[in-house]
């Protein structure tokens, strides 16, 4: 019996209740039919005492609900999956926005942008137009003076991801004021809407992405879109790599392939820091420009053991043969990494590295060295390794 | 003179001391919970804000090895794996170290995954003799079995360590289990802050038949005290930078940081003392909220035979053990103060205060028995550990519902928190007396019983390259 059960003794809830006798209870309207005899002389203490653990239940939930709400409230997904469907609708151009405009307005915000989080990634920027302007955009717009940063950040990330244009002033207002978590959340926001003046304003002011870890820094460029490369390139060749946002930018060029960054990112190979040559070395590799071959190969002997990994791994995605040699020389390095990668990258370099990888495997007076080609030439011959991926 | 020695010792300063160390424990508590309920909160509205599309951006999401240790007949071992083949990850790989006696384990896996020889150069150094053969699945690249000489849990991890690929490094028991998301959401803190070197999960009991109600009363007492320890204790330490102990057997780490610090150490607790070590290389490099715990990333195991004496008597040993290796923490000037009373609140919980419950409970009873029950020592106790428990755990429970919601509200709430006013009283004493052997066997420097594969003996650690 739970505490259901012993409140369903009172007869506030229009059922008598009583024991069949087996064990189980059996409820019965009360009406016309059932006058509910069960306790004909009910006493006050009586009735209170049975109803104490259904109040005790009731008291406890509510102290549970207001010290710890769920998360999503309830009723919420429910509402959120009836506006999924209508906001995709919506969107398609197949329902009216004044029909979204209405329901979201009956429902809690929360479902409102519970339904926009679970479409947003397979939507296109401008078919968020067709949206209108419901009641709950409205809200959040105002949330973006709200005194409370994290509320200044939610609101920015949910008008980011309705690609909400009318907001971009003040969002860029939100990204320079600060603190770090509105920053993020407002700058994620402007690189959905693709811009310009926040992406500006992020290269210049690098401190105020200086906390930010690389990987969140990389996406939150490549979020800017294509166009945005010029603007990187730009900054890379003006301000070099030093600060955690050009290293980021250093790494999207890469991930882009853009050329024209060619010339910015060999000089860092050769006279930026350890952490610029890194990244210089790896964005270099996704470039695929052959003039890059020379200055890769003389960063296979840099005394910074990540710059020798990258410069391999990169030499390896060019398809640099010349650098066979001293690749295979790199297979006696003292760092497990770059054995490692020189390895994999003689294997990508097809006859000229196998070669090389044969001569080390059978002849190496290193055992780590003849290790590690032996496996990258086990690795090509069940079937070509699935390239890891090293942060 | 007998039958007035309880009410003597009750009216006397041994039951003063009693109360003094009930209390302090419950007011630990209680802060703990209030510290937790913040970091709850804070989590609740990092996750609102968390881009984790971007993490299954193509190169974005930092790659991880799973480490699964096997030892034994590996029943249950191909379900185990082929379940860590299916997370939700952009870029991963599993590395199985299969220990001495787990033969049948591998002839399992071989015949489920069709394994061959394979080669694999190890990262780190690993015993002349401890790797008997690695293995590879053809059609799964992200495979891999090592099969160990009798290796003992720290030295079959150090061996996986040394044959993983990524940069970040998860650790989880046979028979845990991990939710699809799980993944993810430990990675999230290391894709978020370069200062995180180390993140647990949350771990549950699963429920057989999927009613809270259903299950035994100890098995739902299992569920109350993980939530406890996961929630109040692991939450709470963790909002103040301070988490020693990881409550679950699941946590994801940074390979080179654990290198780096020496890999695990062979104690009964390996993870604890990795913990404490990489909380001391982070102070020391001034990297602050460097092990975290995401209450959101759940993973679930059966419930422990025998009210899990077993596991407790030894994560007691491993716990003090581990605070000796690391007595630093206390001493070091160089380290923050919050580490100096965390070291000691771990110390009070690994020493203290499982021999304080018992003793207060024994005092109780012995009241009770000789006609003393009247005197006010009874009943403050009884307010003190019962009530006073029962709060802390009626605490877990609503951060369970505000953290990591997976029990039905309100009907398995209301179950597990009528559980809560007896746990105290019935399964409590039963922990306190495991922890307190374990202390005793700590203190005595007596072994453990261990799992029969486990060899004793100092260990070579493996090295960065």
């Amino acid at each position: 019996m739970d505490i259901g059960d012993l409140a369903g003794w009172v007869r506030d809830d229009g059922f008598r209740r009583q024991s069949s006798g087996s064990g189980r209870l059996r409820s019965e309207p009360i009406g016309a039919d059932n006058p509910g005899t069960v306790n004909p002389t009910p006493t006050p203490w009586r009735d209170a005492l049975a109803a104490l653990p259904a109040r005790a239940a009731a008291a406890g939930r509510e102290v549970l609900e207001t010290l710890f709400p769920a998360d999503p409230p309830p009723g919420v997904a429910e509402q959120a999956a009836a506006l999924e469907q209508r906001l995709a609708a919506t969107l398609a151009g197949a329902a009216p926005a004044a029909d979204l405009a209405a329901e979201a307005s009956a429902a809690e915000p929360d479902a409102f942008w519970a339904a926009v989080e679970r479409v947003a990634e397979g939507v296109a920027g401008d078919a968020w137009e067709r949206l209108g302007d419901p009641g709950p955009v409205a809200i959040e717009r105002r949330r973006l003076r709200h005194l409370s940063a994290w509320a200044r950040a939610l609101a920015a990330r949910r008008l980011g991801l309705i690609h909400d244009h009318a907001s971009a002033p003040l969002l860029r207002r939100v990204m320079e004021r600060g603190p770090a978590i509105t920053t993020l959340a407002a700058a994620l926001a402007l690189a959905r809407l693709g811009d310009r003046p926040a992406l500006d304003w992020l290269l210049e002011h690098p401190a105020a992405t200086a906390r930010f870890g690389r990987h969140q820094l990389v996406a939150l460029l490549k979020r800017f879109g294509p166009a945005a490369t010029p603007a990187l390139a730009a900054a890379v060749e003006e301000r070099g790599a030093a600060a955690a946002i050009h290293l980021a930018a250093v790494e999207v060029l890469g991930l882009r392939g853009e050329r024209a960054a060619l010339g910015s990112l060999l000089r860092l190979l050769v006279e930026g820091g350890a952490e610029a040559r890194v990244a210089a070395a790896r964005a270099l590799g996704g470039l695929g420009e052959r003039a890059a071959i020379p200055l890769l190969i003389e960063a296979l002997d840099d005394y910074e053991w990540a710059v020798r990994v990258q410069a391999a791994r990169a030499l390896g995605a060019l398809g640099a043969v010349e650098a066979a040699p001293r690749l295979a020389a790199r297979l006696n390095d003292r760092v497990w990494w770059v054995r490692d990668r020189a390895a994999l990258a003689l294997a990508a370099l097809g006859g000229e590295g196998r070669r090389a990888l044969e001569a080390a495997a059978r002849s190496s007076r290193d055992r780590y060295a003849a290790d590690m080609a032996a496996e990258a030439l086990e690795g090509l011959a069940a079937e070509p390794r699935e390239a890891s991926r090293v942060a | 003179m007998w039958p007035e020695l309880p009410a003597d010792l009750a009216r006397s300063w041994p039951g003063a001391l009693l109360l003094a160390a009930a209390g302090a424990a419950l007011a630990g508590d209680l802060l703990l919970a209030a510290a937790a309920w913040v970091q709850a909160e804070r989590e609740r509205r990092q996750r609102r804000l968390a881009d984790r599309l971007s993490l299954f951006e193509s190169d974005l999401a930092p790659p991880v090895t799973v480490m699964l240790h096997l030892s034994g007949p590996g029943e249950g071992a191909v379900e185990q794996v082929r379940s860590l083949l299916t997370l939700a990850y952009p870029a991963f790989e599993v590395v199985v170290a299969v220990d001495g006696d787990g033969a049948a384990a591998r002839g399992r896996l071989a015949a489920a995954f069709g394994l061959r020889p394979v080669r694999r150069a190890p990262r780190a150094r690993v015993p002349r003799g401890l790797v008997r053969g690695l293995w590879g699945a053809s059609n799964l690249p992200q495979l891999l079995v090592v099969e160990l000489a009798r290796a003992g849990r720290s030295r079959a991890l150090n061996a996986g360590l040394a044959h993983a690929r990524h940069p970040l490094v998860l650790t989880l028991d046979p028979g845990t289990r991990l939710e699809r998301g799980t993944l993810v959401a430990l990675a999230l803190p290391f894709y978020e802050s370069r200062a995180v070197i180390a993140a647990g999960a949350a771990v549950r009991i699963s429920e057989r038949g999927g009613d809270t109600r259903r299950r035994a009363f100890a098995a739902r007492c299992e569920s109350l005290e993980t939530l406890r320890e996961t929630l109040v204790h692991g939450l709470g330490w963790a909002a103040g930078d301070s988490l020693f102990v990881l409550p679950a057997p699941v946590a994801l780490f940074e390979r080179d940081a654990v290198i780096a610090a020496g890999g695990f150490r062979d104690l009964a607790w390996p993870e604890a003392d990795l913990v404490m070590r990489l909380q001391r290389r982070a102070a020391r490099r001034g990297r602050r909220m460097a092990v975290r715990l995401v209450a959101g990333a759940v993973a679930w195991r059966e419930p422990s035979p025998g009210a899990g004496a077993a596991t407790h008597e030894r994560r007691q040993r491993g716990l003090i053990e581990a605070l000796f290796h690391n007595h630093a923490l206390l001493l070091d000037a160089r380290f923050a103060l919050h580490h100096g009373v965390a070291f000691l609140a771990q110390a009070w919980t690994g020493l203290l205060r499982p021999a304080a419950e018992l003793a207060g409970l024994a005092l109780g009873l012995a009241l009770v028995a000789s006609g003393h029950g009247h005197l006010p020592f009874v009943w403050m106790f009884v307010a003190i550990h019962g009530a006073g428990g029962t709060l802390v755990t009626l605490a877990a429970l609503g951060l369970e519902r505000a953290a990591c919601p997976r029990l039905r509200w309100p009907r398995d709430y209301e179950t597990l928190a009528l559980d809560a006013l007896l746990e105290p009283f019935v399964r409590r004493p039963l922990v306190a007396a495991a922890r307190l052997a374990g202390a005793l066997r700590a203190l005595l420097a007596t072994p453990g019983p261990r799992p029969p594969s486990a060899a004793h003996g100092r260990r070579r650690l493996p090295r960065a390259a």
